[in-house]
């Protein structure tokens, strides 16, 4: 169980693939030199250049420096310096089986001077380009559908990552909004269903704005299955409906406000003929109980080993107590974002273990529940609150002033 | 709403538990858009939907006559993917109604979107 990645730590890990054959990190700066002995002194890295370098595979070596300009001479006499190691294959620049970099890094306070300080190399094996340029395609600037809440590009690669999208899976989201968290599914080839509670957000009576669209800009169209008009707290899929991948950013009730459709009882039924139109009374949603449902959902409509990835706020330090628990499901990661104040929110990776019983259901920190009832800007609930524990002590006290009854 | 997606849904009234699905498509607009084939998808696909629901919707729309019994494997099987994909994948119910065969509640499509919202008298 890890606490509190942070967002750039995870995308750092993501965005370089290599293997470190030396590390420098591990040296002291003040004493550390640019010698043979530095590049490969790990066993471990000593290795896994010779494996990587067996039997005769071509291979290149590209130099580069962080912080200072290298001039061609200055590079050929890093590469110089390799002679040491042996090299069975030929050398190919162009098209090498096997590349590896050597990273000279200096201090950065001292741009590109000739005399900054020297702290230290890295020599490594090229694995594969990172996907960065996607961030770029997928931005949020230059994407025609967006809304107040839509998805930074970045964190949903994340998420489409965290959750292993593969080319096939079938993924839902109960609150996809504008679809800022599919997009990236189906770059990856998955198929998408998309829920939401609010029809406008879906329909597709005006055909530049709407969910659609954002698959329509990316060419993705054929990837979406469907948006659908749902309420998370009303699962309207049938039991034994599996998704391969569930994604959300349900609302925090901080930017869009948390909503689920009012229970009234007694209340008049609608006429057929008005029911096109009418829009049922929502009321607000607790955050506690909406994570629940939404954990709950997975854990029946995810297939086993399928993953649930999605966003909760706190208003206090993100702890690993507020994760919601599920008998069903295990908790992969736990990562946070800090935003503005002291509010946090994180991103939660869960995974189905197992199918659920009747009775296993997701339980959530009562700490949790009451920091954000206490932190939630409605009054209304704030008070239905105080009520609530009220009668539960006013409960309790009975129960204790009359012990005899149930003897 | 694609057929694929109606055979996911099932009727969400409370107390409505029985002979809740699947809901009768009563569509006033039935489209038939093109969508690439593929093999794949529709064989993983298989194993998610109730066999037998699609089969009476898509004779009730009067897509396609589905077999009654899946084959054990789909190798080989290009002429039933394709008409399976017919069926899941491009035939797209525009407007109209879904019923519950139970308590007869229904959810409208509007624009080819699918409003299972229920109102208050009824969660």
């Amino acid at each position: 169980m890890t606490l509190r990645h942070t967002q750039s730590s995870i995308c750092r890990r993501r965005r370089t693939p290599s293997a470190w054959l030396s590390d420098a990190r591990s040296c002291d700066p003040s004493t550390c030199t640019w010698d043979t002995a530095t590049v490969t002194s790990s066993s471990e890295g000593r290795v896994l250049l010779e494996t990587a370098l067996a039997p005769a595979r071509s291979f290149s070596c590209t130099v580069a420096a962080c912080y200072r300009r290298l001039s061609l001479q200055d590079k050929e006499e890093r590469r110089r310096r390799l002679d040491y190691i042996d090299f069975p294959g030929p050398i190919d620049m162009k098209n090498p089986e096997v590349a590896l970099h050597l990273l000279e890094l200096y201090d950065g306070t001292v741009l590109h001077s000739t005399d900054a300080p020297f702290y230290g190399v890295f020599f490594a094996l090229w694995l594969r380009d990172g996907v960065r340029s996607l961030v770029t395609h997928y931005s949020l600037k230059t994407r025609t559908y967006i809304n107040t809440t839509s998805m930074n590009e970045t964190l949903a690669f994340l998420m489409a990552h965290q959750a292993l999208i593969k080319p096939g899976s079938v993924v839902f989201d109960p609150f996809a909004g504008s679809c800022g968290m599919l997009v990236p599914c189906a770059h990856y080839g998955a198929f998408i269903v998309g829920g939401d509670i609010d029809p406008r957000m879906m329909s597709a009576k005006d055909p530049t704005h709407n969910a659609r669209m954002s698959f329509v800009q990316y060419k993705l169209e054929s990837q979406l299955l469907d948006v659908v008009v749902t309420d998370n707290s009303h699962s309207t899929f049938r039991g034994n409906v599996k998704f391969d991948a569930i994604l959300s950013d349900p609302p925090y009730g901080i930017r869009e406000a948390a909503k689920k459709i009012a229970q009234v009882p007694n209340a008049k039924p609608i006429p057929l003929e008005k029911r096109a139109a009418h829009i049922p009374r929502k009321i607000q949603y607790a955050q506690d109980l909406l994570i629940c449902d939404l954990v709950d959902f997975a854990a029946t409509h995810l297939v086993v080993g399928g993953r649930l990835v999605f966003w909760m706020p706190t208003h206090d330090e993100p702890l690993d107590e507020y994760v919601p628990i599920h008998p069903a499901m295990r908790l992969i990661s736990n990562s946070s974002q800090p935003m503005a104040g002291r509010r946090h929110r994180i991103m939660v990776t869960l995974q189905k273990l197992h199918d659920p019983t009747p009775t296993e259901r997701a339980t959530i920190s009562e700490k949790y529940a009451q920091i954000m009832f206490e932190n939630s800007r409605s009054t209304q609930s704030k008070i239905k609150y105080q009520a609530e524990l009220a009668e539960q002590a006013e409960q309790e006290r009975i129960a204790a002033t009359s012990p005899g009854d149930n003897a | 709403m694609r057929l694929l997606t109606h055979n996911l849904l099932q009727c969400h009234v409370k107390g409505c538990s029985t002979n809740n699905y699947p809901l009768r498509v009563e569509a006033t607009n039935v489209v038939h858009k093109e969508a690439d084939f593929n093999p794949e998808f529709i064989t993983h696909m298989l194993q998610k939907i109730e066999w037998n629901a699609l089969r009476t919707t898509a004779s009730a729309l009067g897509v396609a006559e589905l077999p009654e019994i899946l084959p054990l494997s789909m190798e080989g099987q290009e002429e039933l993917l394709k008409q399976i994909h017919l069926v899941l994948m491009e035939t797209h119910i525009m407007d109209g109604k879904l019923v519950c065969p139970g308590c007869s509640h229904e959810y409208l499509v509007t624009h080819g979107v699918g409003n299972m919202l229920l109102i208050e008298d009824e969660v």
